[in-house]
């Protein structure tokens, strides 16, 4: 079971509600993805609020978990903010705090973060944090008090996969007591099990799936491959070798030490 | 006449959601009903910091205050 801030959880995918054709789809692909969490945003409002409680009550039946972030935010003060209207909004310590760095990567402002994740820990928040590869920054986070850590496979929307995968085995090797999050830049199924395959606990994603020729096809997909990753996990990898190896038996092959036989 | 002046003396401008606009609410519900917000799922930040539902009623409002009023919307 996936553990995050006490809560269990039987899917080990979170989802984005953002990007999809229509909002029925996006309804329809969470349903097909297993997700029993989603992030969602806070803006501000418009068409006289119609379009937020459209939105909402489509979230509500699909009665599950709701992560609200602070995409968008590029300073500390807009990320503390933005969490508090969240909090107030969606009834939810939960927050899944970004704190932008620059413009063009949407690669996260680490130092912000980590102020921001001190400020929103002390406040009462219960902070998911969107960070980078760097593992004494994943590290700060833990010692401040996250339970969980979001690291990126690699750039927002990009969809490259695993990018960091050796700075991310390291640091699922060293923060073995952490609920460690890929979160950002996968695009195939085979990178989301990939990541549970390295024994993280999970993958938060978006676009793979939103933008993806079928969403709902991509979401199965996407479930398939998480549960065929966590059981190769479970189940422990062989190790890789640097030689070839014969799986079959040479014991008793047929024409051994014949005249024409070339193996030594 | 005499009502257009109480009108301008009790009016008062804030930037709601970055643009500025003059209103006579004085609680962030009054405020809701002046702007024509009809959905349910507001939350309500004056100057940075969040009015939570309970203290909607309460005269919060003053003049120049910035205001955001935000609602759920789709996220990653």
């Amino acid at each position: 079971m996936l553990e995050l801030y006490g809560q269990k959880f039987s899917s080990r995918l979170l989802i984005g509600t953002a990007r999809y054709p229509s909002l029925a789809v996006m309804q329809e692909a969470v349903k097909t993805s297993g997700a029993e969490i989603v992030t969602v945003s806070v803006r501000r409002e418009n068409a006289g609020g119609k379009d937020g409680d459209t939105f909402w009550n489509i979230i509500r039946e699909l009665n599950v978990k709701v992560l609200p972030n602070t995409a968008g935010c590029y300073s500390v003060e807009d990320a503390i903010s933005t969490a508090q209207l969240a909090r107030e909004l969606f009834n939810t310590k939960w927050i899944k705090l970004e704190v932008i760095g620059d413009k063009a990567t949407l690669q996260p402002d680490v130092v912000g973060t980590l102020e921001a994740t001190k400020i929103l820990l002390a406040d009462g928040f219960e902070v998911f944090p969107y960070c980078t590869e760097d593992l004494t920054v994943a590290q700060r986070l833990v010692e401040a008090g996250c339970k969980v850590v979001m690291p990126w496979g690699s750039q927002i929307g990009s969809g490259k996969g695993i990018v960091h995968e050796e700075a991310l085995k390291r640091m699922r090797a060293e923060l073995p007591g952490v609920s460690l999050i890929i979160d950002a830049g996968l695009g195939a199924p085979s990178h989301a099990a990939k990541a549970l395959e390295m024994g993280y606990d999970a993958v938060l994603l978006n676009t793979a799936v939103a933008g993806s020729g079928n969403p709902v096809k991509m979401a199965k997909a996407f479930a398939q491959a998480l549960e065929a990753g966590r059981a190769a996990f479970e189940a422990g990898m062989m190790k890789p070798r640097e030689i070839a190896q014969a799986s079959t038996p040479v014991a008793g092959t047929p024409f051994a030490n014949t005249a024409n036989a070339r193996s030594s | 006449m005499q009502k257009t002046a109480v009108q301008e003396k009790i009016a008062i401008t804030l930037t709601v959601n970055g643009e500025r606009k003059q209103v006579r609410a004085s609680s962030p519900r009054e405020l809701l009903m002046e702007l024509e917000l009809e959905g349910e799922f507001f939350a309500i930040a004056v100057n940075r910091s969040v009015v939570t539902k309970a203290r909607w009623n309460e005269n919060v409002l003053r003049d120049g205050d910035s205001v955001e009023i935000v609602t759920p919307r789709q996220g990653g």
